[in-house]
């Protein structure tokens, strides 16, 4: 027979009186329990606990953060117009890889064009789809939402 | 004007729009940079930081989720970093609650005991344990507002309760024997 240690099985138990499946068999959490006086003990502590925050509620707050945030929201709108930056830079960007492009096919033959080309096209639909294909994506998305 | 009408209207330059969305959340964000901070002043410029930050994020916001859950993850990353460059405050002496709300039928003491063992814990701890017990969520939306696997919801909070469990019996051995010295002295 497999042996579950204490805490494996507070856990399991404090997750199914909290609601949620746990991931052992009650039967076996129960036959612990059955056996083990301290693992009682903590579990009725731990429960008593629970109760208690239970019964309490979040403070609340009326504070009003508009006459704050809103200078502060013009101040950063102005200091960082990231997409006036971008509208800023980009032509510059463009001219400066026109020139290395023109540079670099303008003495040799044509067959770098048609190398370049398809890394062009991919840029192209890139710019065209307003995507960042360098953009790591950080926002958790949990399955079934 | 529902959530969604107003993030439309701040993508397309509408400042006021913003306003809504603040004066709607506020209140609730608030409530949680306490939750997570243990002070009032700290949360209010979390909270004021973290509304910045969302506004400038607004651009990425899917509009088919829900706003608070949103800007939940980027409140938590302000408080956090403001948490993180703070040195550990002393526990100060409480008249007032700031994480939980004074009721009628609770005794004081007994609150403020709860209060001090809460504001005794870790961030990390303080968290999970208001999310759980005072906004009653779910292992499932736990693990979607702090990002992690269920798993790891259950494992958190199993430990986070018995260090508060820990907090609160050395609190309130401490508040008793403060107690029974006063009776001695008297």
């Amino acid at each position: 027979m497999n042996t579950i240690d204490c805490e494996t099985v507070l856990m399991a138990a404090m997750s199914v009186a909290d609601g949620s499946p746990a991931e052992i068999e009650t039967a076996r959490i129960e036959a612990h329990l059955a056996q083990c006086g301290n693992c009682r003990s903590e579990l009725e502590a731990l429960g008593g606990l629970a109760k208690l925050l239970d019964a309490q509620k979040r403070r609340q707050s009326d504070e009003q953060l508009w006459s704050t945030i809103q200078p502060r929201l013009s101040d950063r709108a102005e200091a960082q117009p990231a997409d006036r930056t971008l509208k800023m830079w980009a032509p510059v960007g463009l001219i400066l890889l026109a020139y290395k492009l023109f540079e670099q096919v303008s003495d040799r033959q044509l067959a770098l064009v048609y190398k370049l080309l398809p890394l062009l096209l991919i840029a192209a639909a890139f710019l065209f789809l307003r995507q960042n294909p360098f953009k790591i994506n950080t926002e958790l998305k949990l399955e079934g939402e | 004007m529902d959530d969604a009408t107003a993030i439309r209207g701040c993508r397309a330059g509408d400042r006021q729009a913003f306003r809504h969305l603040v004066e709607a959340y506020q209140g609730q964000a608030i409530g949680h940079a306490v939750g997570i901070l243990g002070n009032r002043d700290d949360a209010r410029d979390a909270v004021q930081d973290a509304f910045i930050d969302a506004f400038q994020a607004l651009s990425r916001f899917d509009l088919s989720r829900k706003f608070y859950p949103w800007f939940y993850v980027i409140l938590r990353n302000r408080c956090y970093k403001l948490a993180g460059a703070r040195t550990k405050r002393e526990t100060e002496s409480l008249d007032d609650p700031n994480i939980l709300e004074p009721s009628t039928d609770a005794p004081r003491e007994e609150l403020l005991l709860l209060e001090r063992a809460l504001l005794e814990l870790d961030p990390e701890d303080r968290e999970i344990i208001t999310l759980k017990h005072l906004d009653g969520l779910t292992y499932q939306e736990l693990a979607e507002r702090l990002q992690v696997p269920e798993g790891t919801v259950m494992s958190r909070l199993f430990h986070a309760r018995k260090r508060l469990h820990a907090r609160l019996t050395r609190t309130t051995s401490k508040a008793y024997e403060g107690l029974s010295n006063e009776h001695h002295r008297l």
